[in-house]
């Protein structure tokens, strides 16, 4: 997945971006869209799509800006920072990858639907590309492309117009395109971070699309975009908590004067940048490998996984402590990182998995 | 040919490959052609053809050459085992007089030092350790130099050195900061007494230096009387960046194929552990991460950012090197009891232990490197100080001073 983007014109994407979200997607909106009864905000996701965001991904055979892995991982560590409720792995990152390589014959109207905002797509199923995959789930489908059944855990499954699901069952993955039209029915299930809605749908007899079964290649690199893709947002996620409790340990005065002077609390500060820095290092190294060589850059991506998980949530769990009462209120925002960070990490696996693939790599390499 | 910034890699490569071919002998590690009998011939050898220092300007025995271009001259004197290069990052006293020392200083002394063996530095003493600028070796003034008296700490090299960098009291009237003098200080004369410490590893790296009526030129202050303190920043900043890439290491584990760490437990039969497994993955890991970073502030140096990224490594090593040396010990379970060459993954995992602490306290500790990087680079502010603006000489340093 070569990026045909140059480094100035990644950074001035990443510039242009974080001076729109900075204008219009601070913590206070993002607040009243998790917390109320839209599940996101439209005009944002439109701002965004006049942007080009999605159209970042998309190869230039197709008219869209030829961007890699590189690139997703810049505009994703600022979308992380905000905390905004978007379809990112659906309209950004997983299906357009897997719609762009699918053998499917005639998929270019839903693409273009997707990257002109127009329609919004939910990821769901047990299969690895999905993020948070459903063990449980029950689907058939019959000789006349009609699924039944259910499917539990999907994220954006609330608000998203089309459903893929991907449905791995003795080794081989089966896709199904579902529009919500065809749901017969779809319940928010209530979770811990507001931002992130997660649905079960229901399905009788619906009418779908069955997709041709891609090849384990283009799987195993929809999982890693996926992984990277989750592991840009946490780094922007980390680092946006991290700069707000700085600021905080400056203007903070006890015992006459700022709490960011005390070593008890600066070492920890001091601590936390070191973890800061050493994820986004492992993110943007795991990218440039992706984008090199997709099929060798499984170490770097496992590394950049865990590293990008664990500094999220040890950063925004010590961003409530560093705080101290403040953050014990709900009116602070360190909480809604907090939850955050704890929801990422239970997506594509959990860190001590990524640890022990990392582990494997080496084990591997050696025999 | 000559080389310049313009060359290309292949250039510079091929020109330094045919320099040692005609100057150095591979398989005997030795200059070619008679006439080179001492070190300092050989080192005057690769200076003039302008391997010593390639980053640094041409007036200044350098190339003018990239960090990225001089690399490739340092990997060929690595390949044919060739000592002298890369002195621009290695010789601490010689970088110091090159980044602040004055012209006159560095047309007297700089040829000197890059032909000779690398100074020590005469930093700490026993009053003076993380509150270095505590110091309080003594320098008064007489005829056209100076006079020193004290005793410095913790100095490597100080058998070998010729020229040690020394920070001296100057005023004792001024606040700590503002009294100090840096000196390029000549070790080879009578009244510098040199001897070793016992280290906790075995090893006698470091030693003391005891001063006694010393003499050094007054030529041979690196910055200007009682501002040295702020020279001295540019000496730190660079040692802390060599002590970051882990050279002090006792050996480079690295992200090889197969790792120290999962054949010892292999061996110890715990690799299928799940907590072992999680515990060697996170410390392959940390070393990883250390490099990426390494690569990514060398990347935004050379864009002009990234200073602060420098600051984070010698921190980020002693988890590394702690880690690494506590894991090995727990592997090895009650194996961890002996010691001795005839245990020799007992040996080192007790040396690697010991041997951590060089990193965590020496240069700076972790206490301090926390300071650093939350003051310097977050812009927290700093502790209040109780010696801050008051006279050197009322400055107390001992408990019953009270």
């Amino acid at each position: 997945m070569m990026s045909t983007l140059s480094t100035e014109d990644r950074e001035s994407f990443r510039d242009n971006l974080r001076r729109f979200l900075s204008a219009h997607a601070d913590i206070s909106s993002v607040r009243s869209f998790s917390e109320g009864e839209k599940p996101y905000d439209p005009g944002l996701l439109r701002s965004l799509v006049e942007l080009g965001l999605f159209e970042l991904l998309v190869s230039e055979e197709r008219g869209g800006l030829g961007g890699g892995a590189q690139d997703m991982v810049a505009v994703l560590e600022e979308l992380g920072r905000t905390l905004s409720p978007l379809p990112i792995l659906g309209n950004l990152v997983v299906a357009p990858f897997l719609l762009a390589h699918s053998e499917a014959p005639d998929l270019s109207a839903t693409i273009n639907r997707i990257r002109s905002g127009e329609i919004s797509v939910a990821l769901a199923g047990n299969a690895s590309f999905v993020p948070v995959p459903d063990a449980n789930m029950l689907l058939e489908c019959d000789s006349s492309s009609r699924l039944t059944g259910c499917v539990s855990m999907v994220l954006d499954g609330v608000y998203a117009d089309l459903i893929l699901i991907g449905v791995e069952k003795e080794g081989t993955t089966a896709l199904y395109l579902i529009e919500k039209a065809h749901l017969s029915d779809c319940k928010t299930l209530a979770t811990n971070d507001p931002g992130l809605r997660l649905a079960s749908l229901h399905i009788d007899q619906a009418a779908c699309i069955m997709l041709p079964k891609p090849s384990e290649f283009i799987l195993s690199q929809s999982h890693d975009l996926g992984l990277l893709a989750i592991a840009a947002l946490q780094v922007g996620g980390a680092r946006a908590i991290f700069e707000t409790t700085i600021q905080y340990l400056k203007d903070r005065y006890q015992f006459g004067r700022p709490i960011g002077s005390f070593q008890a609390v600066k070492h920890i500060a001091a601590d936390l940048f070191v973890e800061l820095e050493s994820a986004t290092s492992a993110l943007r190294s795991a990218a440039e490998r992706f984008d090199s060589s997709p099929s060798g850059s499984a170490r770097s991506i496992a590394l950049a996984a865990f590293t990008c998980s664990d500094v999220f949530t040890q950063t925004a769990a010590q961003a409530i402590q560093l705080h101290g009462g403040i953050a014990y209120t709900r009116e602070h925002c360190a909480h809604l990182y907090w939850r955050r960070a704890r929801s990422l990490a239970t997506m594509y696996g959990n860190s001590d998995g990524h640890r022990e693939r990392y582990l494997r790599t080496f084990e591997e390499a050696a025999q | 040919m000559t080389i310049t910034k313009h060359s290309s890699d292949a250039e510079i490569h091929q020109a330094v490959s045919k320099w040692l071919d005609a100057n150095w002998n591979r398989a005997e590690r030795a200059p070619l052609q008679s006439g080179d009998h001492t070190a300092r011939d050989w080192l005057t050898r690769v200076l003039e053809a302008g391997w010593s220092v390639p980053s640094w300007s041409t007036d200044f025995f350098g190339l003018g050459l990239s960090g990225r271009q001089s690399l490739i001259i340092e990997h060929a004197f690595n390949e044919y085992k060739a000592p002298g290069a890369a002195r621009d990052r290695f010789h601490l006293g010689a970088i110091t007089v090159y980044k602040v020392g004055s012209e006159s200083l560095k047309r007297a002394l700089l040829r000197d030092l890059l032909t000779g063996p690398i100074c020590c530095l005469l930093y700490s003493e026993p009053n003076a350790g993380s509150d270095l600028a505590g110091v309080r070796t003594r320098a008064v003034r007489d005829g056209d130099g100076y006079i020193i008296n004290g005793q410095k700490v913790w100095t490597s090299n100080a058998m070998e050195a010729e020229y040690g960098m020394l920070l001296a009291r100057t005023d004792w009237d001024a606040p700590k900061h503002q009294g100090i003098t840096f000196f390029l200080f000549p070790m080879k004369q009578s009244g510098v007494e040199v001897r070793p410490i016992n280290q906790i590893t075995g090893e006698s790296e470091f030693n003391e230096v005891f001063i006694t009526d010393a003499r050094v030129s007054a030529a041979n202050i690196i910055g200007d009387v009682n501002q040295g303190w702020k020279a001295f920043q540019t000496a730190i900043a660079y040692e802390r960046l060599i002590m970051g890439q882990g050279v002090t290491a006792r050996r480079q584990t690295g992200t090889r194929a197969s790792h120290p760490l999962i054949r010892l437990a292999d061996r110890a039969g715990k690799l299928s552990d799940s907590h072992v497994r999680q515990k060697i993955a996170q410390a392959i890991a940390y070393r990883e991460l250390n490099k990426l970073n390494n690569d990514r502030a060398k990347a935004e140096m050379a864009a002009g950012t990234g200073l602060s990224l420098m600051s984070l490594s010698k921190l980020a090593m002693s988890r590394i090197q702690h880690g690494e040396a506590a894991l090995a010990t727990e592997l090895l379970g009650v194996e961890a009891l002996l010691d001795g060459d005839r245990y020799p993954d007992a040996r080192d995992a007790h040396f690697d232990s010991a041997k951590a602490y060089m990193n965590s306290i020496g240069g700076g500790t972790d206490q301090i490197q926390r300071n650093i990087i939350a003051e310097k680079v977050l812009g927290l502010p700093k502790e209040p100080e109780h010696d801050k603006g008051v006279p050197f000489r009322e400055v107390r340093i001992r408990a019953m001073d009270d």
